[in-house]
């Protein structure tokens, strides 16, 4: 009878407990937008960059402007960025284009915003287009400013030298041509490259000196060990889930990301605005 | 009761044969670019723009307008809903040239998932000229142009048709993409 009655508790606990992650998991923690500030040790990039507030945020997946999309608008605003990289997945599957369109149009930085596109940008091959042309247009949109690197590169003069910016595009981007080639990467120059995908960092060769920043994982959403993202077929995420990642002389950040995708629910990895540190070794 | 299991036997035959009925259509129309609902369809790349245009119809009453601006591989990159083509003996479609200057384009096929390099996979080009040219590709004739191989055509998963590296923008119609029937 005793037993009986501890099993019974038992079960009601953990049913308790089941259910108050869960509300914590949809409701409270999708919501708690964390400012994750990065400390960067780079001789290039720290001379460059070390006086300069350097964001990147990733995998929006914005629905509608509401409560998240402005309050992470608000933060921004008051960390006043130099420089912002976006990192793709601004869109849910095939979802409303505009809602993000809007977003990026309401982005401030000093400099300039570059970006990526995600696979899930090109869930609708037609509309991803808008993020870089008017309407049924060649011309470049006037909607917002954020330069989208679609496999491109940029440079940027700044008063302490050049900063190059790679762009990898998302997956579902060129179809004609899918595989990715980093060949005329050198690290001669301080390089930062956008990728939406961090398996990218794989095809960089370990003895170039460059900084990946990449989103994709959304930090898994649920704390899982690697090996069960790798037995569900998310080697992005047992590989490199969250955080800084250094190979050789190259290094990656892969950010947790702001949305969420399959499950809206998100627990003990909240979103995350990261804010880079930089200083030469 | 007799006169209901007759009835009965009647409509069960019926719905034997419909569910039999093979399709014997002489074609299978891939694209014919009637409605906006095949603009969908395509995968839209940087410096190709798509519209329907009523000029140079060839099968129903409109045809694909494609505005390629100079670059790699602009070009039409349908999303292929039919991949097996066994049972067809060509694929086929129309093309427009409005210019004086005739214009080379390519056809890619592939019949691998995973983006096969350009000697395992079919490519040709093709002279348009001035006007309207039918372009008739023999299935037996798709051979990977490296190997010779010929190409599983139970399995199509790419097709493109595409310019290389054109120097200035180019306007090009199409129509009628289809396999016929050997």
């Amino acid at each position: 009878m005793r037993k009986g009655k501890i099993l019974i508790l038992g079960c009601f606990a953990a049913g308790f407990l089941i259910m108050a992650l869960t509300i914590y998991g949809i409701w409270i923690e999708p919501y708690r937008i964390e400012i994750h500030h990065v400390s960067i040790h780079d001789k290039n990039l720290g001379k460059l960059l070390d006086n300069k507030v350097i964001v990147q945020i990733s995998d929006l997946h914005i629905r509608t402007i509401e409560n998240r999309e402005k309050k992470l608008l608000a933060v921004l605003n008051d960390i006043g960025p130099d420089i912002v990289f976006l990192t793709g997945d601004y869109v849910k599957w095939d979802g409303d284009y505009e809602r993000a369109l809007d977003f990026l149009s309401r982005l401030r930085a000093n400099i300039g915003v570059w970006a990526v596109m995600g696979d899930y940008d090109y869930s609708n091959s037609r509309k991803s287009c808008s993020f870089c042309h008017e309407e049924g247009s060649s011309a470049p949109t006037r909607r917002h400013s954020v330069r989208f690197l679609k496999d491109g590169m940029e440079l940027v003069h700044l008063p302490e030298g050049v900063l190059r910016i790679e762009g990898v595009d998302g997956e579902g981007g060129n179809i004609f041509s899918p595989k990715k080639t980093f060949a005329s990467l050198d690290g001669k120059i301080p390089t930062i490259i956008l990728s939406h995908s961090p398996l990218n960092f794989d095809l960089i060769s370990d003895n170039i000196n460059v900084l990946m920043l990449a989103g994709d994982t959304h930090g898994g959403q649920v704390p899982l060990p690697g090996w069960l993202f790798r037995v569900v077929g998310y080697e992005k995420n047992a590989l490199y889930n969250q955080g800084l990642f250094e190979k050789g002389q190259k290094k990656m950040f892969v950010s947790r990301g702001i949305g969420t995708s399959h499950l809206p629910i998100r627990l003990f990895t909240p979103p995350e605005i990261v804010v880079f540190h930089f200083s030469p070794q | 009761m007799d006169t209901f299991n007759k009835l009965l036997c009647i409509f069960a035959s019926l719905l034997f044969l419909s569910y039999c009925q093979k399709d014997t259509s002489n074609e299978l129309m891939l694209y014919d670019f009637e409605s906006d609902a095949e603009l969908e369809q395509l995968y839209w790349n940087c410096h190709t723009l798509y519209s329907l245009s009523d000029a140079h119809a060839t099968h129903g009453s409109r045809s694909l307008k494609m505005e390629l601006y100079p670059s790699d591989y602009p070009g039409l990159i349908p999303m292929l809903t039919e991949t097996d083509w066994s049972g067809y003996g060509e694929f086929s479609f129309d093309i427009y040239n409005p210019a004086e200057q005739s214009i080379e384009i390519w056809v890619r096929i592939d019949d691998r998932k995973d983006y096969p390099d350009s000697a395992d996979r079919y490519n040709k080009n093709f002279v348009i000229k001035k006007g309207n040219n039918h372009i008739a590709i023999p299935l037996a004739t798709l051979l990977a142009t490296g190997s010779a191989r010929p190409l599983n055509i139970e399995q199509i998963h790419r097709l493109f048709i595409f310019m290389r590296h054109p120097v200035k923008k180019t306007i090009l119609y199409i129509d009628d993409i289809k396999l016929v029937r050997k």
